[in-house]
């Protein structure tokens, strides 16, 4: 990889696009009553129910994202509650998606409340278009299609990365470039903790070099920054900080692409501790769901990882590569069973993964008629997508019921 | 105050073109209601079946009407005043 020494002066061509407080702004577009009152978007309306999304005028009482509900009520006592509702959320993620292909055709979604997008060429020019009237006209007509109380903060910039940082500077309904000619500027401005992958450990880890502040991060020598991660993040790093862009480029695509899929995972926060007889109708549900989602991606799983956080903060967990490949629930809840997960100890969080993804169908045994379970499994999803989620369930899903709702996962 | 309820609902519509339609008028326990404004609309597919959302306000009360576009019918799922619990 060659190394730069100078930041990229090309002009800026990739463009950040963040839904300010995602799900309280959501639910303050449909609910006009909630509008400029403080919002807070909760798992469950319990006063131990996460925090998911606060609004700006809930934020500005201190109440942040992963507080429970009785802590946000500690710190506002007006903050309105209100339950998650992912569909909405989803179809509003849609329409932006849907929105930002007229502006480019090469739109990646990044999470539920993110898009990133690479600048059109400007007519007879080889230089990127305008980001600010991009910009200006991209927030309108969010406005004018898409809802009139959403706002979002764009960056503008010449990496990812960077472009999203540039999106948080100046929130909510923000819009900043960083490129060449202020990236030192911006650089001195904000802390280490700002950039987008820099937590308390990886700062804890440039502390240890010397690094304090983004501008020694920038001036830092590879060298530095690969023993102060250890591993290639270091170069990584480098490359972010001088403006460009670490292995491929955005993929052409519309707003619908999605990454190559490497595993299928679900996890699930009990309510409070549960010993493994409580436990096991909810790991039951949790693998049904992860497996649904694997057969609709027409996978088959070899590989199982179970983790479990107790509720003293340790954990456990392990993992297990098959010979075989597993499509069915019931095999799939066999195989996570047999990891032997400790039963004495209550349990907090229950998290499954099932990876080593094949496409191929299986091996044809002469012991067991893995064909017919698969057709039996596949009627069972059938009947469930024409009917609804759980018209037909497992016997062992008995004890699961209240559990394990529809969410949308943090990230991509 | 927020209250979640599942109670049919009358609903008056009107139709903009061929692809928008929004609610203009509700009847609920006798008593009409005028809908001030759309929040949004959303669909939910339960299975085959698709449901049209509407999230509408009537002055100062919040209305969630649910449109099964099986049955046709329509039904009330929440009512709040825009107030905390």
């Amino acid at each position: 990889m060659l190394l730069p020494s100078q930041f990229n002066t090309s002009p800026p061509d990739i463009m950040h696009i963040d839904l300010n407080s995602c799900f309280a702004s959501v639910e303050q577009q449909a609910n006009p009553l909630l509008r400029d009152k403080p919002v807070a978007v909760v798992h469950s309306n319990a006063p131990y129910g996460c925090i998911l999304a606060a609004s700006y005028e809930a934020k500005l009482w201190g109440v942040k994202t992963g507080m429970t509900l009785a802590d946000g009520k500690a710190l506002c006592p007006w903050l309105i509650s209100r339950e998650a509702d992912p569909p909405k959320y989803r179809e509003v993620h849609a329409r932006l998606g849907n929105l930002l292909n007229q502006f480019s055709d090469r739109v990646i979604s990044k999470s539920i409340d993110e898009y990133c997008l690479i600048l059109p060429v400007g007519a007879g020019s080889s230089r990127p278009c305008d980001p600010f009237a991009i910009s200006q006209s991209i927030k309108s007509r969010i406005q004018s299609e898409v809802g009139d109380y959403l706002r979002v903060s764009i960056g503008v910039s010449t990496n990812q990365n960077l472009a999203k940082l540039a999106s948080g500077l100046h929130k909510p309904n923000g819009f900043d470039i960083i490129d060449s000619h202020n990236f030192m500027d911006v650089y001195q401005k904000i802390t280490l903790q700002d950039f987008c992958g820099i937590n308390i450990r990886n700062e804890a880890r440039l502390h240890r070099v010397g690094i304090f502040t983004p501008l020694q991060f920038y001036e830092a020598s590879i060298q530095t920054l690969t023993s102060a991660f250890g591993s290639i993040l270091g170069r990584y790093w480098h490359t972010y900080l001088h403006g460009y862009e670490v292995g491929a480029d955005l993929p052409a695509g519309k707003a619908g692409y999605h990454p190559p899929v490497k595993s299928f995972g679900q996890s699930y926060v009990l309510p409070h501790p549960m010993l493994y007889d409580e436990w096991r109708p909810i790991l039951a549900k949790l693998v049904a769901k992860a497996a649904r989602r694997l057969r609709a991606h027409g996978s088959h799983a070899t590989a199982v990882h179970l983790a479990l956080r107790y509720s003293d903060h340790n954990h456990w967990h392990t993992s297990h590569q098959l010979h075989t490949s597993l499509f069915t629930d019931f095999d799939l809840l066999a195989a996570t069973l047999a990891l032997n997960p400790p039963l004495t100890q209550p349990i907090k969080k229950l998290a499954i993964t099932f990876f080593g993804l094949r496409r191929d169908n299986h091996q044809l045994s002469c012991l067991r008629d893995y064909q017919s379970d698969q057709k039996l499994t596949l009627a069972l999803d059938s009947l469930n997508n024409r009917y609804g989620e759980y018209i037909v369930k497992y016997g062992s899903f008995l004890g699961s019921e209240g559990h394990v709702k529809d969410a949308i996962a943090f990230g991509k | 105050m927020l209250q979640i309820l599942s109670e049919p609902i009358d609903v008056i519509m009107s139709s903009v073109g061929a692809r928008h339609a929004s609610p203009v008028s509700l009847c609920w326990h006798n008593r009409d209601y005028p809908v001030t404004q759309v929040g949004l609309h959303h669909t939910v597919r339960l299975g085959r079946v698709l449901h049209h959302i509407f999230s509408v306000t009537s002055h100062d009360l919040f209305f969630r009407l649910n449109l099964n576009t099986e049955t046709l019918h329509w039904t009330l799922e929440e009512i709040s005043d825009g107030l905390p619990n």
